[in-house]
């Protein structure tokens, strides 16, 4: 087991000719919750695409364990890779446990489309995100956290070591945000999977991850743990913000306090 | 692991194959076939001359009946009429769920991808313009001119993979110039000729013979089995691009055989009965009501639907205005109309 | 779906359009002059301007003038129709035949043949008319019965139901009677000869009329087509947006098959050719359109009237032939995904 579970070189992504990722060099940490951050259009999505081998690279490699993700074969990456982009949908009428089954998609042959293994691992999912109860109910029949949670149910079902995660809790009120990192979380600390997700919450992301990597117009600009990483002058930096930070009153990770023009209590009294 | 509700799936295992289905497939796929046997029975004793719907069973088994011309009528006018009618109805749903599930758009109709327009072309081209050569030769120009059109269309659609939406636009614009040979044949042929060319175009299974059937099935055969067996790769479809790819489908090589399938299919059906409308559309939808949209059990649902649903139209063509026949082109989509405005209506909150 | 991003300044749009009336103009003269007997351009200005009674002069009032008159307003007013039916039901694939229009005027049409034996291109006309009006309102009362009203999804499965049942229908009446076939089946290719200068005028208040009112509503399809909630936040009254434009497109829509019987592709395709340059703003999108469907139908009717001379093709065969391909080149190159 090595220590980096993805690591690219030289990667250069581009869409239309147009280039979005340019020669970058990155390792992502086994066994960690890595998060990316950065200000809209900086390029963490298509990053993560392209580490999720759902944008071929115009230059440059993505290696999995020491070899280029695009000369695996599909299924094989799709056995140690998932990826599970932002807002999916679902087909009507779909239930949860049909849609966890999905994931099964990159174990199952022609001739074995439903082994006992298959069934072992779809209860199994259902059960690690508490959704047995809703298991028949039709996916878009579920609250906004439980559907997310069915998602990563399924992408459970598909025992990857490595799930990549593109704004996960985008769209769910506070509470169900809380709920899906929880679960991300015990995700990494009960079976060592290693965790790419990109967050637009800066506290969310100092919370959580493990190892944080902010980014700026297609490039790095820094990577450490959180408290390494989010200083006021780099938010400063990539975000154009002005902020004060504090220490989290529950986690004791950095808390960043944008300052904005509407600033001080004493002003209203 | 306590399962409190009974599992909705029939779980198959034997030594090397296991697969899964939806609970509700088999007692639907039972209760269509028994209604199709019904229709079919019922429709083969309709017409000029009746006979009786016993006698119907006793011939086809051979076994002996009162009237000796009964043999005739059935096995030699009706029956293959009937059959073909059938086929041509499951080709088409089939064609129609797997359109459905390539362009993950409910509204898709097999016509988009050109097969319609591509055999019609060719079809009325042959009837109009070559009047002299054998009605035979029609089923295989047709199909020809479905798999010409599908093709261009494919390879015009493709601009560095494939993509729903082009995909949708390229077939229209093949479907106005197709559309528009078509009219000028129809303008300027011989009218009896053209008269011929618009009973085509509406679909229709008149005297269509043992010879026709048996030129039709192994494509059904062939491409339905195919579909079926594909019936994972269109869920994964279903979920996105971007999820199919992650769960490890080879995209662009299934959404291939996919529309290569679909393609056959619904050349094949246009080419022996005609452009019969609606069929590939609602059939997918009847089906999804019916047994949800897993493909295992929808691709056979939807095809004994669509399947049931043309020979009904054949029989009801025949009886509306005996002793003229209406093609049961007309019959579909004078169903099919009210039945998507049905849907309209009852799916208001 | 993606486009590539067009954004033309103001005053590129103004020259163009002005560059685009001269090239209207342009083929309005090759409309008049060219045929099976040509005729030069000074010609053409002497029989509008001081005619003397001679055939070229004859030929020229009588039938040519006329018949770009038609082709002009024709394509004008289809290509407008097309724009707001795909602002409309915000449906780039939407044309007048979603409304069911071309598919219920052909009925009437049909009918009239089939069940009264009429005959002349008035008679027609006016059942047309008739038909195209009594389509649209069907189709319009069905697609706000479903679910949220009159949304664009609702619209467009209600026309494409009915035009589906109605052109069954037609086809029918074909089958039975071979006579009607016949009489009707020039008239159903669409063509804009042989329109005498009464029946234009007979239908020209119905074009003008749908014209003004059309251009008019640009503003009010921009602000629609940001989505409905969007729309009512910004004050607009929708509903009465969505009967007005519906008016609009069925004086159009209606007028044109009225006269010209009907003619596809129009009305689906220049929408789409023109925004590629003008962008997504109404303001811009009518005129274009009807300037881009005037220039077109013209070209067409005289590639109609020439190609395989001393005969003539029917305008509405020889447009998708020669459109078609252009339309298909633009969706490769355009659309992305």
């Amino acid at each position: 087991m090595t220590d980096t579970a993805l690591t690219t070189r030289k990667l250069t992504l581009a869409y239309d000719g147009n280039p979005i990722i340019q020669d970058l060099d990155l390792a992502i940490l086994s066994g960690k919750i890595t998060v990316l951050v950065g200000p809209n259009g900086c390029g963490k999505s298509t990053l993560l695409k392209g580490l999720g081998r759902l944008l071929k690279p115009q230059q440059g490699i993505v290696y999995l364990d020491s070899t280029s993700i695009f000369k695996l074969p599909t299924k094989k990456v799709a056995q140690q890779l998932g990826l599970l982009p932002q807002g999916p949908t679902a087909p009507e009428g779909l239930t949860v446990r049909e849609l966890v089954a999905q994931g099964r998609y990159p174990y199952q042959t022609w001739l074995q489309q439903w082994s006992e293994d298959d069934e072992k691992e779809v209860e199994t999912a259902l059960a690690i995100t508490e959704l047995q109860d809703f298991a028949n109910r039709p996916v878009d029949s579920l609250s906004g956290g439980q559907r997310q949670r069915a998602w990563i149910a399924m992408t459970l079902a598909q025992k990857t070591q490595i799930l990549l995660l593109d704004e996960p809790t985008t769209f769910l009120d506070l509470a169900h945000q809380i709920e899906v990192l929880d679960l991300l979380y015990d995700l990494n600390q009960r079976e060592g999977r290693t965790i790419v997700m990109v967050l637009h919450e800066l506290n969310q992301a100092c919370r959580y991850g493990d190892h944080l990597i902010a980014m700026k117009a297609g490039q790095v600009c820094a990577q450490g743990k959180p408290h390494q990483v989010m200083t006021e002058t780099l938010v400063k930096d990539v975000f154009g913000l002005d902020c004060r930070n504090v220490s989290d009153p529950v986690a004791g990770t950095p808390l960043c306090n944008p300052v904005g023009r509407k600033v001080s209590v004493k002003e209203m009294v | 692991m306590e399962k409190s509700e009974p599992s909705q799936w029939l779980i198959v295992r034997t030594g090397f194959l296991s697969a899964r289905l939806d609970r509700r497939v088999p007692t639907v796929l039972l209760g269509l076939a028994l209604v199709t046997l019904l229709a079919i029975v019922w429709s083969i004793s309709q017409g000029d001359y009746p006979v009786p719907p016993l006698d119907v069973i006793r011939t086809v088994l051979g076994l002996p009946t009162d009237n000796p011309n009964y043999g005739f009528i059935v096995n030699t006018l009706r029956l293959p009429r009937t059959l073909v009618a059938w086929g041509v109805g499951m080709a088409l749903a089939i064609a129609g769920t797997l359109t459905q599930g390539i362009t993950r758009n409910p509204l898709a109709a097999p016509g988009i991808i050109g097969v319609n327009a591509g055999a019609s072309l060719a079809a009325v081209s042959l009837i109009v313009v070559f009047p002299g050569v054998p009605i035979a030769a029609l089923p295989l120009a047709a199909f020809l001119g479905a798999l010409t059109v599908a093709v261009l269309i494919y390879l015009l659609a493709w601009n560095g993979g494939t993509s729903s939406v082009r995909l949708i636009l390229v077939g229209v614009g093949f479907s106005l110039v197709a559309g528009a040979l078509t009219s000028l044949m129809i303008t300027f042929g011989n009218i009896f000729d053209v008269s011929q060319a618009l009973v085509w175009l509406t679909g229709s299974v008149y005297g269509r013979s043992w010879a026709q059937l048996f030129a039709f099935t192994p494509w059904l055969v062939v491409f339905g089995t195919l579909s079926l067996v594909l019936s994972r790769e269109l869920n994964a479809l279903q979920m996105g691009d971007d999820v199919a790819r992650s769960l490890g489908s080879r995209l662009e090589w299934q959404r291939g055989w996919l529309l290569l399938s679909a393609v056959a299919l619904a050349g094949a059906a246009v080419s022996t009965a005609g452009g019969i409308g609606f069929v590939g559309l609602m059939a997918p939808h009847i089906a999804r009501q019916l047994v949800g949209p897993s493909h295992e059990g929808l691709l056979p649902t939807a095809a004994l639907t669509g399947g049931m649903v043309v020979v009904v139209a054949d029989l009801l063509g025949r009886l509306l205005f005996a002793p003229i026949e209406l093609p049961c082109g007309i019959i579909t989509a004078v169903i099919g109309a009210p039945y998507f405005l049905y849907l309209l209506i009852r799916d208001r909150k | 779906m993606e486009r590539k991003l067009v954004i033309q300044s103001r005053t590129a749009l103004t020259a163009g359009y002005i560059a685009g009336i001269s090239l209207l103009l342009a083929c309005f003269v090759a409309s008049v002059a060219l045929g099976v007997a040509d005729i030069a351009p000074v010609d053409v200005y002497n029989a509008l301007v001081s005619p003397d009674g001679s055939t070229e002069h004859l030929i020229i009032r009588t039938v040519r003038l006329p018949r770009s008159i038609t082709a002009l307003l024709v394509g004008a007013a289809v290509a407008v129709a097309g724009a707001i039916m795909q602002g409309l039901t915000r449906n780039p694939l939407a044309d007048p035949g979603i409304l069911g229009i071309n598919a219920g005027a052909a009925l009437a049409v049909v009918a009239a043949v089939f069940l009264f034996n009429a005959t002349s291109l008035s008679v027609y006309a006016g059942f047309a008319l008739l038909g195209a009006a009594i389509s649209a309102v069907t189709v319009y009362s069905l697609g706000s019965l479903g679910r949220g009203g009159l949304t664009p999804l609702n619209l467009t499965i209600a026309g494409a139901a009915l035009t589906a049942l109605v052109s069954s229908l037609t086809t029918g009446m074909l089958i039975l009677s071979q006579r009607t076939l016949d009489e009707i089946r020039f008239w159903l290719a669409g063509s804009v000869a042989g329109r005498d200068m009464e029946l234009v005028m007979q239908v020209m208040p119905y074009l003008v009329l749908g014209l003004v009112l059309g251009l008019a509503l640009g503003k009010q399809l921009t602000t629609l087509s940001l989505g409905d909630s969007v729309a009512k936040g910004l004050g607009q009254k929708t509903i009465w947006i969505k009967v007005l434009a519906a008016i609009s497109v069925v004086l159009l829509a209606g007028g044109s098959v009225a006269i010209a019987g009907p003619i596809g592709f129009i009305g689906l395709i220049v929408p789409h050719i023109v925004r590629f340059w003008t962008g997504a703003d109404y303001r811009w999108i009518l005129p274009y359109s009807a300037l881009c469907g005037a220039i077109l139908l013209l070209l067409a009717d005289i590639g109609a009237r020439l190609i395989i001379q001393p005969q003539e093709l029917p305008v509405g065969i020889v447009m998708p032939l020669l459109g078609a391909p252009f339309f298909i080149y633009l969706t490769r190159s355009q659309v992305r995904r």
